[in-house]
C-alpha cells in the first residue's frame, strides 16, 4: 500500500470508516484491484474504493463491479478515489459511481464529503440573551426595576418605556411620601 | 407544557389541490422523501400542499391577492365541478402520532371570495410553524430570495432579512426593545419630553427658585424699611441725649437690625414723659403776682400797700417799685409760657418717636417673619434634592441596563455570526465546493441606527486582504447558489429545530455535476448525522432522480427512501402520484 492510499485509509478509518480486506466479494465474483476498501461509514455498508496509482484498466474493472453489485440487487452507494486526476478516466468513471480525486496535499478537505456530519449542539431557543444580559448586569441584577424591564422587553419596546417611566414616577411619590 | 414540534411527517392526502383533481395519499413516513415529476406536473404543487397543511398558507403563491387562495383549488378543462379541497398531514411531534386538515372554502356570510380555514386538528406550535416556513422549507424562490442576500449590495436602510432571523432566532428582539424602550434615558431633553415626572420635579425646582428669589427680595426690602424707620426714629430731637445704646446698633448694623431691642427703646420714651405742672404752676405764680400788683397799682398809696409790695419785690428779687415787679412779672411769665411751648413740642416729638417705633416693631415683626422661612426653603431644596438625586439614580440604573442590553446584541451577533453560522456555512460549503478557494462569510455585523448590517462576503484565508465585502463579486453563480443553499443549511441547524425537516424544492440549480455528488453526499450525511434530518428532495431531472435515490438510497438496517413519482393520469390535465419505498436489504457483497 503506498503512502498516499495509507493517509487515505487512516483519515477515514479516522472518521467512521472500517477498512475491509481484499479482495471485494460480490456473489460469486471478486474484485481485487482495488489498493484499499473500506465500508461504513459507522454502522452503514456504502463503499469506498481507493485505487492505486498503478491499476490496469480502472473504467473495465469498476464497470464489472457497478454491474455485479446491479445484478444482485445490492443498493449501495459506491465512491471510488482516485489518487491522481485523469479527465478522461474520471468521466468515464463518473457515469458509474461517485468519483473522488485526492491530491497529496489535499486528503481531508478531498475526503470531507464522506466524513459523518458532526455538528455543535444547537443553540437553547431564546434562553441566551436573557442568560447573557443577567451576567453584564451583575450587581444591579435582583433590582425591581432591572427585573421589571427585563420582563417588559419581553413584551414591546413600548411596554419597557412605560416600565421606565412607572419607575420616574415612583421617585416622585417617594419625595411625597417623604414630606 | 412542551410546545408541539413536527418531529417526523407521515403522511400528506390532499384533493382537488391544484393539479391534483382527485384525492391523493402520499405517505412520508421515511428518511428520505424524493420527488420526481416533469416540469409542471405537480411536484412544487406537492410541497405547496405540505405548506399549506402546516403553516396555514403558501408563502410564494399569497403575494397574488387577487387569485389566492382561489389559486389553490384544482381547475380542470374535463370538468367544470371538482370537489372541496383540502390537505391533510399526519405527522408525529414526540411519541403522538397527530393530524390536521385545512380547507379552501367561501368566507363566511356575505364576503366574497375564498379563505384557508383549518379543520378540527392537532395544530403544531406557533414556533414550528414558523421553523418550518423559515427554516426548514426551501421553495425555488426561496433559494432566490436567499441568494439574492449574496448578490445585493446592503441598504442602509433596513436590515437584512437574515438579521431578522437572527433576531427572532436569539431572542434579540428583546434587546431592540430595551434599547428602544430606554432610548429616553441618553438624552435629557427626550427624557424631559417623555417622563411627566421629570416635568413635574423640573417644575418644582424652577418654582422653588423663584419663591426663594422672590423672598430674598422681600427680605431686603423689609430691612431697608425697618433700617429708614430707626434713622427717623434716632434723628427726633427729643432723643438727643437720650438715645439708647441698642438704638445706635440697629440703625448702624443691617445685618443685625433684626436684632434691635425695640421694646427696651419704647420704655426709654416711655420714661422720657414730660411734666408740664412745673412750668405751669410757675406760670401761675407768675400771673398771680403780677395780678396783685396791678391790684396795688390801683389802690392808694398807704404803708400797707407799700409793704405788700416789698414782700412781692423781695420774692421776685427786684427793686421794690411797681415798674420793677410787673416787669419782672412779666419777664417770668413770657420765659414760663416759652418753656411751656419747648415742652410740650418735646412731647410731640415723643409721642411721634413712640409711633414710629410701634411701625418700626411692625416692620420688624414682618422681618422675622420672612427671616423664619427660610428653613421652609432650606427644607423643600433638601426634599428636590433628594428627588432629583432619586430621579438621577433610577436614571443610571437604566442607562445600566441599555448598556448591557447593547454589549449583549454585540457579543451575541458577532458569536453567532462570526463564529457559529459562518463555522456551519464553512462545514457545508467545504462539503459541497471543497476545492474552491474562497469561503462565503458573514461579516461582524455593526449596530448603527439601532440597526444590526451584516455583508455575506467572501474570504480567502483569514487574511483580510482577501476578503471581499460582496460574495457575488467572487463567486461563479453555481457557488452563489452553493453558498446560498449552505446559509440556509447553516440557519437550519443552529438551534434545536421545532420542525426536523429539511423540505427542498429543486436543490440543483444551476449547479454542475460535481456540485451535485457533493450535495448528495452531504444531504446523505445530513440525513444519517448526529443530528439527523428528515429530507424532502423535489427533482425535475429523471437521471437525477435515480441518481439520489441511488446515493441517499437505505444503507443500514432501519434505513428508509420514498421515492414518489408525479405525472398525469393519461388524456388528461389531471396530476396523480405513485409511490416507491426503498428499504435496506441484506445483499451478497462479502470481504476478503
Amino acid at each position: 500500500m503506498s503512502a498516499r492510499v495509507r493517509s487515505i485509509v487512516e483519515h477515514l478509518a479516522g472518521n467512521g470508516w472500517t477498512e475491509r480486506p481484499s479482495p471485494l466479494r460480490v456473489g460469486e465474483l471478486a474484485f481485487d484491484d482495488f489498493a484499499a476498501l473500506l465500508e461504513g461509514p459507522r454502522d452503514e455498508h456504502q463503499l469506498v474504493l481507493v485505487l492505486g496509482p498503478d491499476a490496469d484498466d480502472p473504467v473495465r474493472c469498476v464497470r464489472a463491479l457497478v454491474r455485479a453489485l446491479e445484478r444482485t440487487g445490492s443498493t449501495r452507494p459506491v465512491t471510488l478515489i482516485l489518487p491522481s486526476d485523469d479527465p478522461d478516466v474520471r468521466a468515464e468513471l463518473s457515469k458509474l459511481c461517485r468519483v473522488l480525486t485526492v491530491p497529496s496535499d489535499e486528503v481531508a478537505k478531498s475526503l470531507r464529503s464522506l466524513v459523518p456530519l458532526e455538528l455543535p449542539e444547537p443553540l437553547e431557543p431564546v434562553g441566551p440573551v436573557d442568560k447573557a444580559l443577567r451576567e453584564v448586569l451583575g450587581d444591579p441584577l435582583g433590582d425591581p426595576m432591572v427585573e421589571a424591564l427585563l420582563e417588559a422587553s419581553r413584551e414591546s419596546a413600548e411596554k419597557v418605556e412605560a416600565t421606565l417611566l412607572e419607575f420616574f414616577d415612583r421617585v416622585e411619590a417617594n419625595g411625597d411620601e417623604g414630606t | 407544557m412542551t410546545e408541539r414540534t413536527i418531529d417526523r411527517l407521515l403522511e400528506l392526502r390532499l384533493s382537488a389541490f391544484r393539479a391534483f383533481g382527485g384525492e391523493e395519499t402520499v405517505p412520508l413516513d421515511a428518511d428520505v422523501i424524493l420527488v420526481h415529476g416533469p416540469n409542471g406536473h405537480g411536484k412544487s404543487t406537492l410541497l405547496a400542499a405540505l405548506e399549506l397543511a402546516i403553516t396555514g398558507r403558501v408563502e410564494d403563491l399569497e403575494e397574488f391577492k387577487d387569485d389566492y387562495p382561489r389559486c389553490l383549488r384544482h381547475v380542470s378543462p374535463e370538468s367544470e365541478e371538482t370537489g372541496s379541497t383540502e390537505v391533510e398531514l399526519r405527522y408525529r411531534s414526540g411519541d403522538e402520532a397527530l393530524a390536521l386538515r385545512r380547507r379552501i372554502q367561501p368566507k363566511p356570510g356575505r364576503k366574497k371570495g375564498l379563505e384557508v380555514v383549518g379543520l378540527d386538528g392537532d395544530e403544531p406550535a406557533e414556533g414550528a410553524k414558523y421553523f418550518f416556513e423559515e427554516r426548514a422549507y426551501l421553495s425555488q424562490r426561496g433559494l432566490g430570495r436567499l441568494l439574492e442576500l449574496y448578490q445585493k449590495p446592503d441598504e442602509e436602510s433596513r436590515e437584512l432579512p437574515l438579521v431578522g432571523v437572527l433576531r427572532k432566532l436569539l431572542g434579540l428582539d428583546r434587546i431592540t426593545r430595551l434599547d428602544n424602550g430606554l432610548d429616553a434615558v441618553l438624552d435629557i431633553r427626550r427624557l424631559r419630553k417623555k417622563s411627566t415626572a421629570l416635568q413635574r420635579l423640573e417644575a418644582e425646582e424652577k418654582r422653588l427658585v423663584s419663591d426663594r428669589e422672590g423672598w430674598e427680595e422681600r427680605k431686603a426690602r423689609l430691612r431697608e424699611d425697618l433700617h429708614r424707620r430707626l434713622e427717623e426714629i434716632g434723628d427726633l430731637a427729643v432723643l438727643a441725649g437720650h438715645r439708647p445704646e441698642g438704638l445706635e446698633v440697629a440703625a448702624l448694623e443691617a445685618d443685625t437690625i433684626e436684632k434691635a431691642d425695640l421694646e427696651t427703646i419704647a420704655s426709654t420714651l416711655d420714661a422720657l414723659e414730660i411734666d408740664l405742672d412745673a412750668v405751669d404752676e410757675a406760670l401761675a405764680r407768675s400771673q398771680r403776682l403780677r395780678g396783685a400788683v396791678d391790684a396795688l397799682r390801683r389802690l392808694p398809696d398807704s404803708p400797707e400797700v407799700s409793704k405788700i409790695l416789698a414782700e412781692i419785690a423781695g420774692e421776685l428779687e427786684v427793686e421794690a417799685s411797681f415798674e420793677a415787679v410787673a416787669e419782672a412779672c412779666e419777664g417770668e411769665e413770657t420765659r414760663c409760657l416759652e418753656r411751656r411751648r419747648e415742652l410740650r413740642e418735646a412731647e410731640r416729638e415723643r409721642l411721634r418717636a413712640r409711633l414710629f417705633l410701634e411701625r418700626a416693631a411692625a416692620v420688624r415683626d414682618q422681618l422675622l417673619e420672612a427671616l423664619a422661612q427660610e428653613n421652609l426653603f432650606e427644607e423643600r431644596a433638601t426634599r428636590l434634592q433628594e428627588a432629583r438625586d432619586r430621579f438621577k439614580a433610577v436614571r443610571e440604573l437604566a442607562k445600566e441596563v441599555h448598556t448591557a442590553a447593547i454589549e449583549v446584541e454585540g457579543r451575541f451577533a458577532e458569536s453567532v455570526f462570526v463564529d457559529r453560522l459562518n463555522r456551519f456555512a464553512n462545514e457545508f460549503f467545504g462539503r459541497l465546493a471543497p476545492h474552491e478557494p474562497f469561503r462565503p462569510y458573514l461579516s461582524k455585523p455593526e449596530s448603527k441606527w439601532n440597526r444590526l448590517r451584516v455583508s455575506t462576503g467572501a474570504r480567502l484565508g483569514e487574511s483580510e486582504e482577501n476578503a471581499f465585502e460582496q460574495a457575488g463579486a467572487i463567486f461563479s453563480s453555481g457557488n452563489l447558489n452553493t453558498a446560498a443553499l449552505t446559509l440556509f443549511i447553516a440557519l437550519h441547524f443552529l438551534e434545536e429545530p421545532a420542525a426536523k425537516m429539511l423540505v427542498i424544492d429543486d436543490p440543483v440549480q444551476a449547479m454542475d455535476d460535481v456540485h451535485i455528488v457533493q450535495l448528495s453526499a452531504l444531504l446523505r450525511a445530513i440525513a444519517r448525522g448526529d443530528q439527523p434530518r428528515q429530507l424532502v428532495l423535489a427533482v425535475h431531472e429523471r437521471a437525477l432522480f435515480d441518481y439520489l435515490r441511488l446515493e441517499l438510497g437505505p444503507t443500514r438496517e432501519g434505513d428508509s427512501l420514498l421515492a414518489v413519482e408525479v405525472d398525469r393520469v393519461p388524456g388528461t390535465t389531471r396530476s396523480t402520484v405513485r409511490h416507491e419505498r426503498d428499504v435496506w436489504q441484506p445483499d451478497q457483497v462479502r470481504f476478503g
